[in-house]
């Protein structure tokens, strides 16, 4: 008990520290909150039970949402008997959530400073956040389950049941994964993702698949089923007991890369590591190349894989999907005639396919984890006209890997319109044609002018600015909002190329504004 | 040739950590920057590197009386974790440097020359720098910063991450050198310091103080520069 007080005490600080360095990180309020919050009692107590209080509802309103998006919504399409689905579902998915969901396994923050760092016994930790999991998880699933799921008209037998089997299905589950662990020594953390994929695979296809071919677990089969559960639950609870391998457990669970994201050098360890393994060495050609264009030809031939090949890759399977599309209007008119219609009026969907493909984002996040990062150290590689040299150099490369999937779609959208039965006003074909390649430029000189100027990182490579991030996320939407953007192509895509125009203009002025001030690390 | 700190301050939120240093370094000696954990080695060269912004005071070159701001050039940083661009060899990232910095520099070697003169072994100057221990990396760093043959040559703890052969090698090249750069060198292992260093410079409180050997022997000496840096009247 005492020590699952202390964890809890400890896991909640953390959180409220969590929230109180993220506030001081946003622009504005960062002024208003000062550092010695951290310390301060009242305010600090105030921001501890706010996190409480918030986490409270979380628990229980996650309970709400699970029930109603993951069983309640699929059991109005599915055929055959409600409750009978009901507990085919709910079943599966219990079984699986024993196996992903387990806490004993879950490689937290809050294990890796009470077991590692505060050496709390390993055991009684292990236990006692157990049942203090399994608890919190019949009481958070009561209120759920007897308000949606009697709503829904399920029996209150079942729901009743549906706590029971669940702490039962954790207990075997837990208990299974111990066992595996003692026997093989291997790592057997939920966020494995073999396991994760394997389970959850197998516990959808199981959970929504029967009803669909009616075979699904029938209400009395889930009644004898949570009977049968029973004994299982009491031989993995004395095995949960009996066990002696928790202290090995998390040494293994909580040591292994990445797992301890908690500690901010290591995220940024692991994280810098992941970007180092994707360097490939070998035969680079740089021809007679100098200075900045030698610098950055090896940059990009030593990123082929993530650069060059994955833009090729991209490139053959749009090629793949265009045939396919090709294909299928040759044999269908009724599709035919709709791959006119959103050839001649919904351009502006391809302003997320054109956002999607562009590798902007992954050339300038590895330009900083692999280069950046530590070229920025060196002070001659930050002057003005260093920083803009190289900035031309790579803006030209940008968009010469985004034109190799652009030139795909740029040749295969007007490739369409014309075997799909063309169009009176031939302007069409160019300007779908052009107006793609003025999006794969557009979205090249968008990500990295953005990196120029917002240049987020700091030495440790952890991301500083929220300006950063903002902009990124409004991109997305906006970009995510042209999907329901209808438009015809000769105005729009007249538009498109007017404004990626006027934006490459804006953007590159403001580089070479700015850029050789913005550009370094941040502090 | 004078490198002139004037009463710089800098502080982080309301933490002062520098509070009005002021120094004169000069060329043709090694100066040992003494400071305790946390005592502002690191803020004080960043500055000087332009790296942060000062909130307070000034510092410039002064040659032959003419005042004149640092440039570029004038500066080599040696950061105590070496970064290097990891995607390159060490011949690359050189042959890269010296494109780059090609009109600023006095004397022309090979590549090969550079790689000697730094004793960096010849099967590793074809190798990706990824794949360089620290000590290697360090070599490197230390060898574009000094080739381009700045001024001013900060050095961050250099030494703490070579092993005893080659820290060897590098105080002797650092002795080698020193007749034509301002050499400022932090520390806080007490022995380097007084081993390669021709004046100790104390950063205590946020103000910089030197502490001359006069006459004093090394054990003397060493017990002054501790009430220094206590913060004890020596």
């Amino acid at each position: 008990m005492k020590t699952l007080l202390v964890s809890f005490r400890l896991s909640n600080t953390y959180g409220a520290n969590t929230w109180i360095y993220r506030l001081r990180r946003l622009p504005v309020i960062k002024k208003l909150i000062p550092a010695s919050l951290y310390g301060c009692g009242g305010l600090k107590k105030f921001v501890y039970i706010l996190y409480v209080i918030l986490k409270t509802i979380l628990a229980f309103g996650s309970k709400f949402l699970y029930l109603g998006l993951m069983i309640l919504l699929p059991l109005s399409i599915l055929p055959g008997d409600k409750a009978g689905n009901f507990v085919n579902i709910f079943f599966f998915l219990t079984a699986m959530g024993a196996f992903t969901n387990t806490e004993l396994f879950n490689p937290t923050k809050a294990k890796y400073y009470t077991v590692v760092l505060m050496r709390t016994d390993a055991k009684s930790y292990a236990l006692s956040s157990l049942w203090w999991f399994l608890a919190k998880n019949v009481v958070t699933w009561i209120p759920a389950v007897l308000i949606l799921g009697m709503q829904a008209g399920i029996p209150l037998g079942v729901c009743l049941l549906v706590p029971v089997v669940m702490t039962e299905w954790k207990l075997a589950g837990s208990a299974l994964m111990l066992k595996y662990f003692d026997r093989t020594g291997r790592e057997v953390s939920e966020n494995n993702l073999k396991l994760f994929f394997s389970v959850t695979g197998a516990g959808l296809l199981l959970g929504y698949g029967l009803p669909w071919i009616r075979a699904g677990l029938p209400v009395q089969g889930f009644y004898l089923a949570a009977a049968l559960l029973i004994p299982c639950a009491v031989c993995s609870l004395r095995i949960l007991i009996k066990s002696k391998s928790y202290k090995r457990l998390y040494k293994k669970i909580l040591n292994l890369n990445g797992l301890i994201f908690g500690v901010q050098e290591n995220a940024a360890a692991t994280q810098q590591k992941a970007y180092l393994s994707k360097i490939s060495s070998g035969e680079v050609r740089t021809g007679n190349k100098k200075g900045y264009d030698y610098f950055n030809e090896l940059f990009i031939q030593r990123h082929r894989k993530i650069l060059t090949h994955s833009a090729r890759k991209t490139a053959y399977i749009l090629v793949v999907i265009l045939a396919g599309v090709l294909l299928l209007s040759q044999f269908n008119p009724k599709a035919s005639r709709g791959i006119n219609e959103v050839m001649l009026n919904f351009l502006p969907y391809f302003i997320f396919v054109m956002y999607l493909v562009n590798k902007g984002a992954v050339v300038t996040q590895a330009m900083f984890m692999n280069c950046d990062h530590s070229m920025l150290a060196y002070r001659f590689y930050r002057q003005p006209d260093a920083v803009l040299k190289l900035f031309k150099v790579r803006l030209l490369t940008l968009i010469k890997i985004n034109m190799i999937p652009a030139a795909v779609i740029a040749c295969g959208l007007p490739l369409l319109l014309f075997i799909t039965g063309g169009t009176e006003n031939p302007l069409n074909y160019a300007l779908l044609f052009v107006s793609i390649l003025a999006m794969a430029v557009f979205f090249s000189v968008h990500h990295l002018v953005i990196y120029y100027l917002l240049q987020p990182y700091n030495v440790n490579m952890e991301a500083k600015s929220s300006a950063y991030s903002i902009v990124n996320g409004v991109t997305y939407f906006l970009c995510y909002m042209c999907i329901k953007f209808q438009a015809p192509t000769i105005i729009f895509a007249s538009l498109t190329i007017l404004f990626s125009a006027l934006y490459i203009g804006a953007a590159l002025f403001l580089v070479y504004r700015y850029a050789p001030v913005r550009f370094c690390l941040k502090q | 040739m004078k490198l002139v700190l004037e009463q710089i301050e800098k502080k982080f939120d309301k933490k002062e950590v520098l509070r009005g240093a002021d120094f004169t370094f000069e060329k043709g000696k090694i100066y040992g920057l003494l400071g305790r954990n946390g005592a502002g080695k690191t803020t004080l060269f960043n500055c000087i590197n332009e790296d942060i912004e000062i909130d307070g005071g000034s510092f410039y070159i002064e040659e032959e009386g003419i005042k004149r701001p640092i440039i570029s050039e004038d500066i080599g940083y040696v950061l105590s974790t070496p970064v290097v661009p990891e995607f390159l060899t060490g011949r690359e990232f050189l042959k890269f440097f010296i494109e780059i910095n090609a009109q600023k520099m006095k004397e022309s070697k090979s590549l090969d020359e550079y790689f000697d003169f730094m004793k960096i072994e010849e099967e590793d100057r074809d190798k990706l720098m990824k794949d360089y221990s620290h000590g290697m990396k360090n070599k490197m760093q230390m060898l574009v910063n000094i080739i381009g043959s700045p001024t001013i040559l900060l050095l961050d703890e250099p030494l703490t991450s070579f092993d005893v052969v080659v820290a060897d090698e590098m105080k002797k090249m650092l002795k080698e050198i020193k007749k034509d750069h301002i050499l400022i060198f932090s520390t806080h292992i007490m022995e380097l310091a007084l081993d390669l260093c021709d004046e100790i410079v104390i950063l205590n409180q946020g103000t910089l103080e030197a502490i001359p050997k006069e006459n004093l022997d090394n054990e003397e000496f060493k017990e002054k520069i501790i009430d220094t840096l206590r913060g004890e009247e020596g």
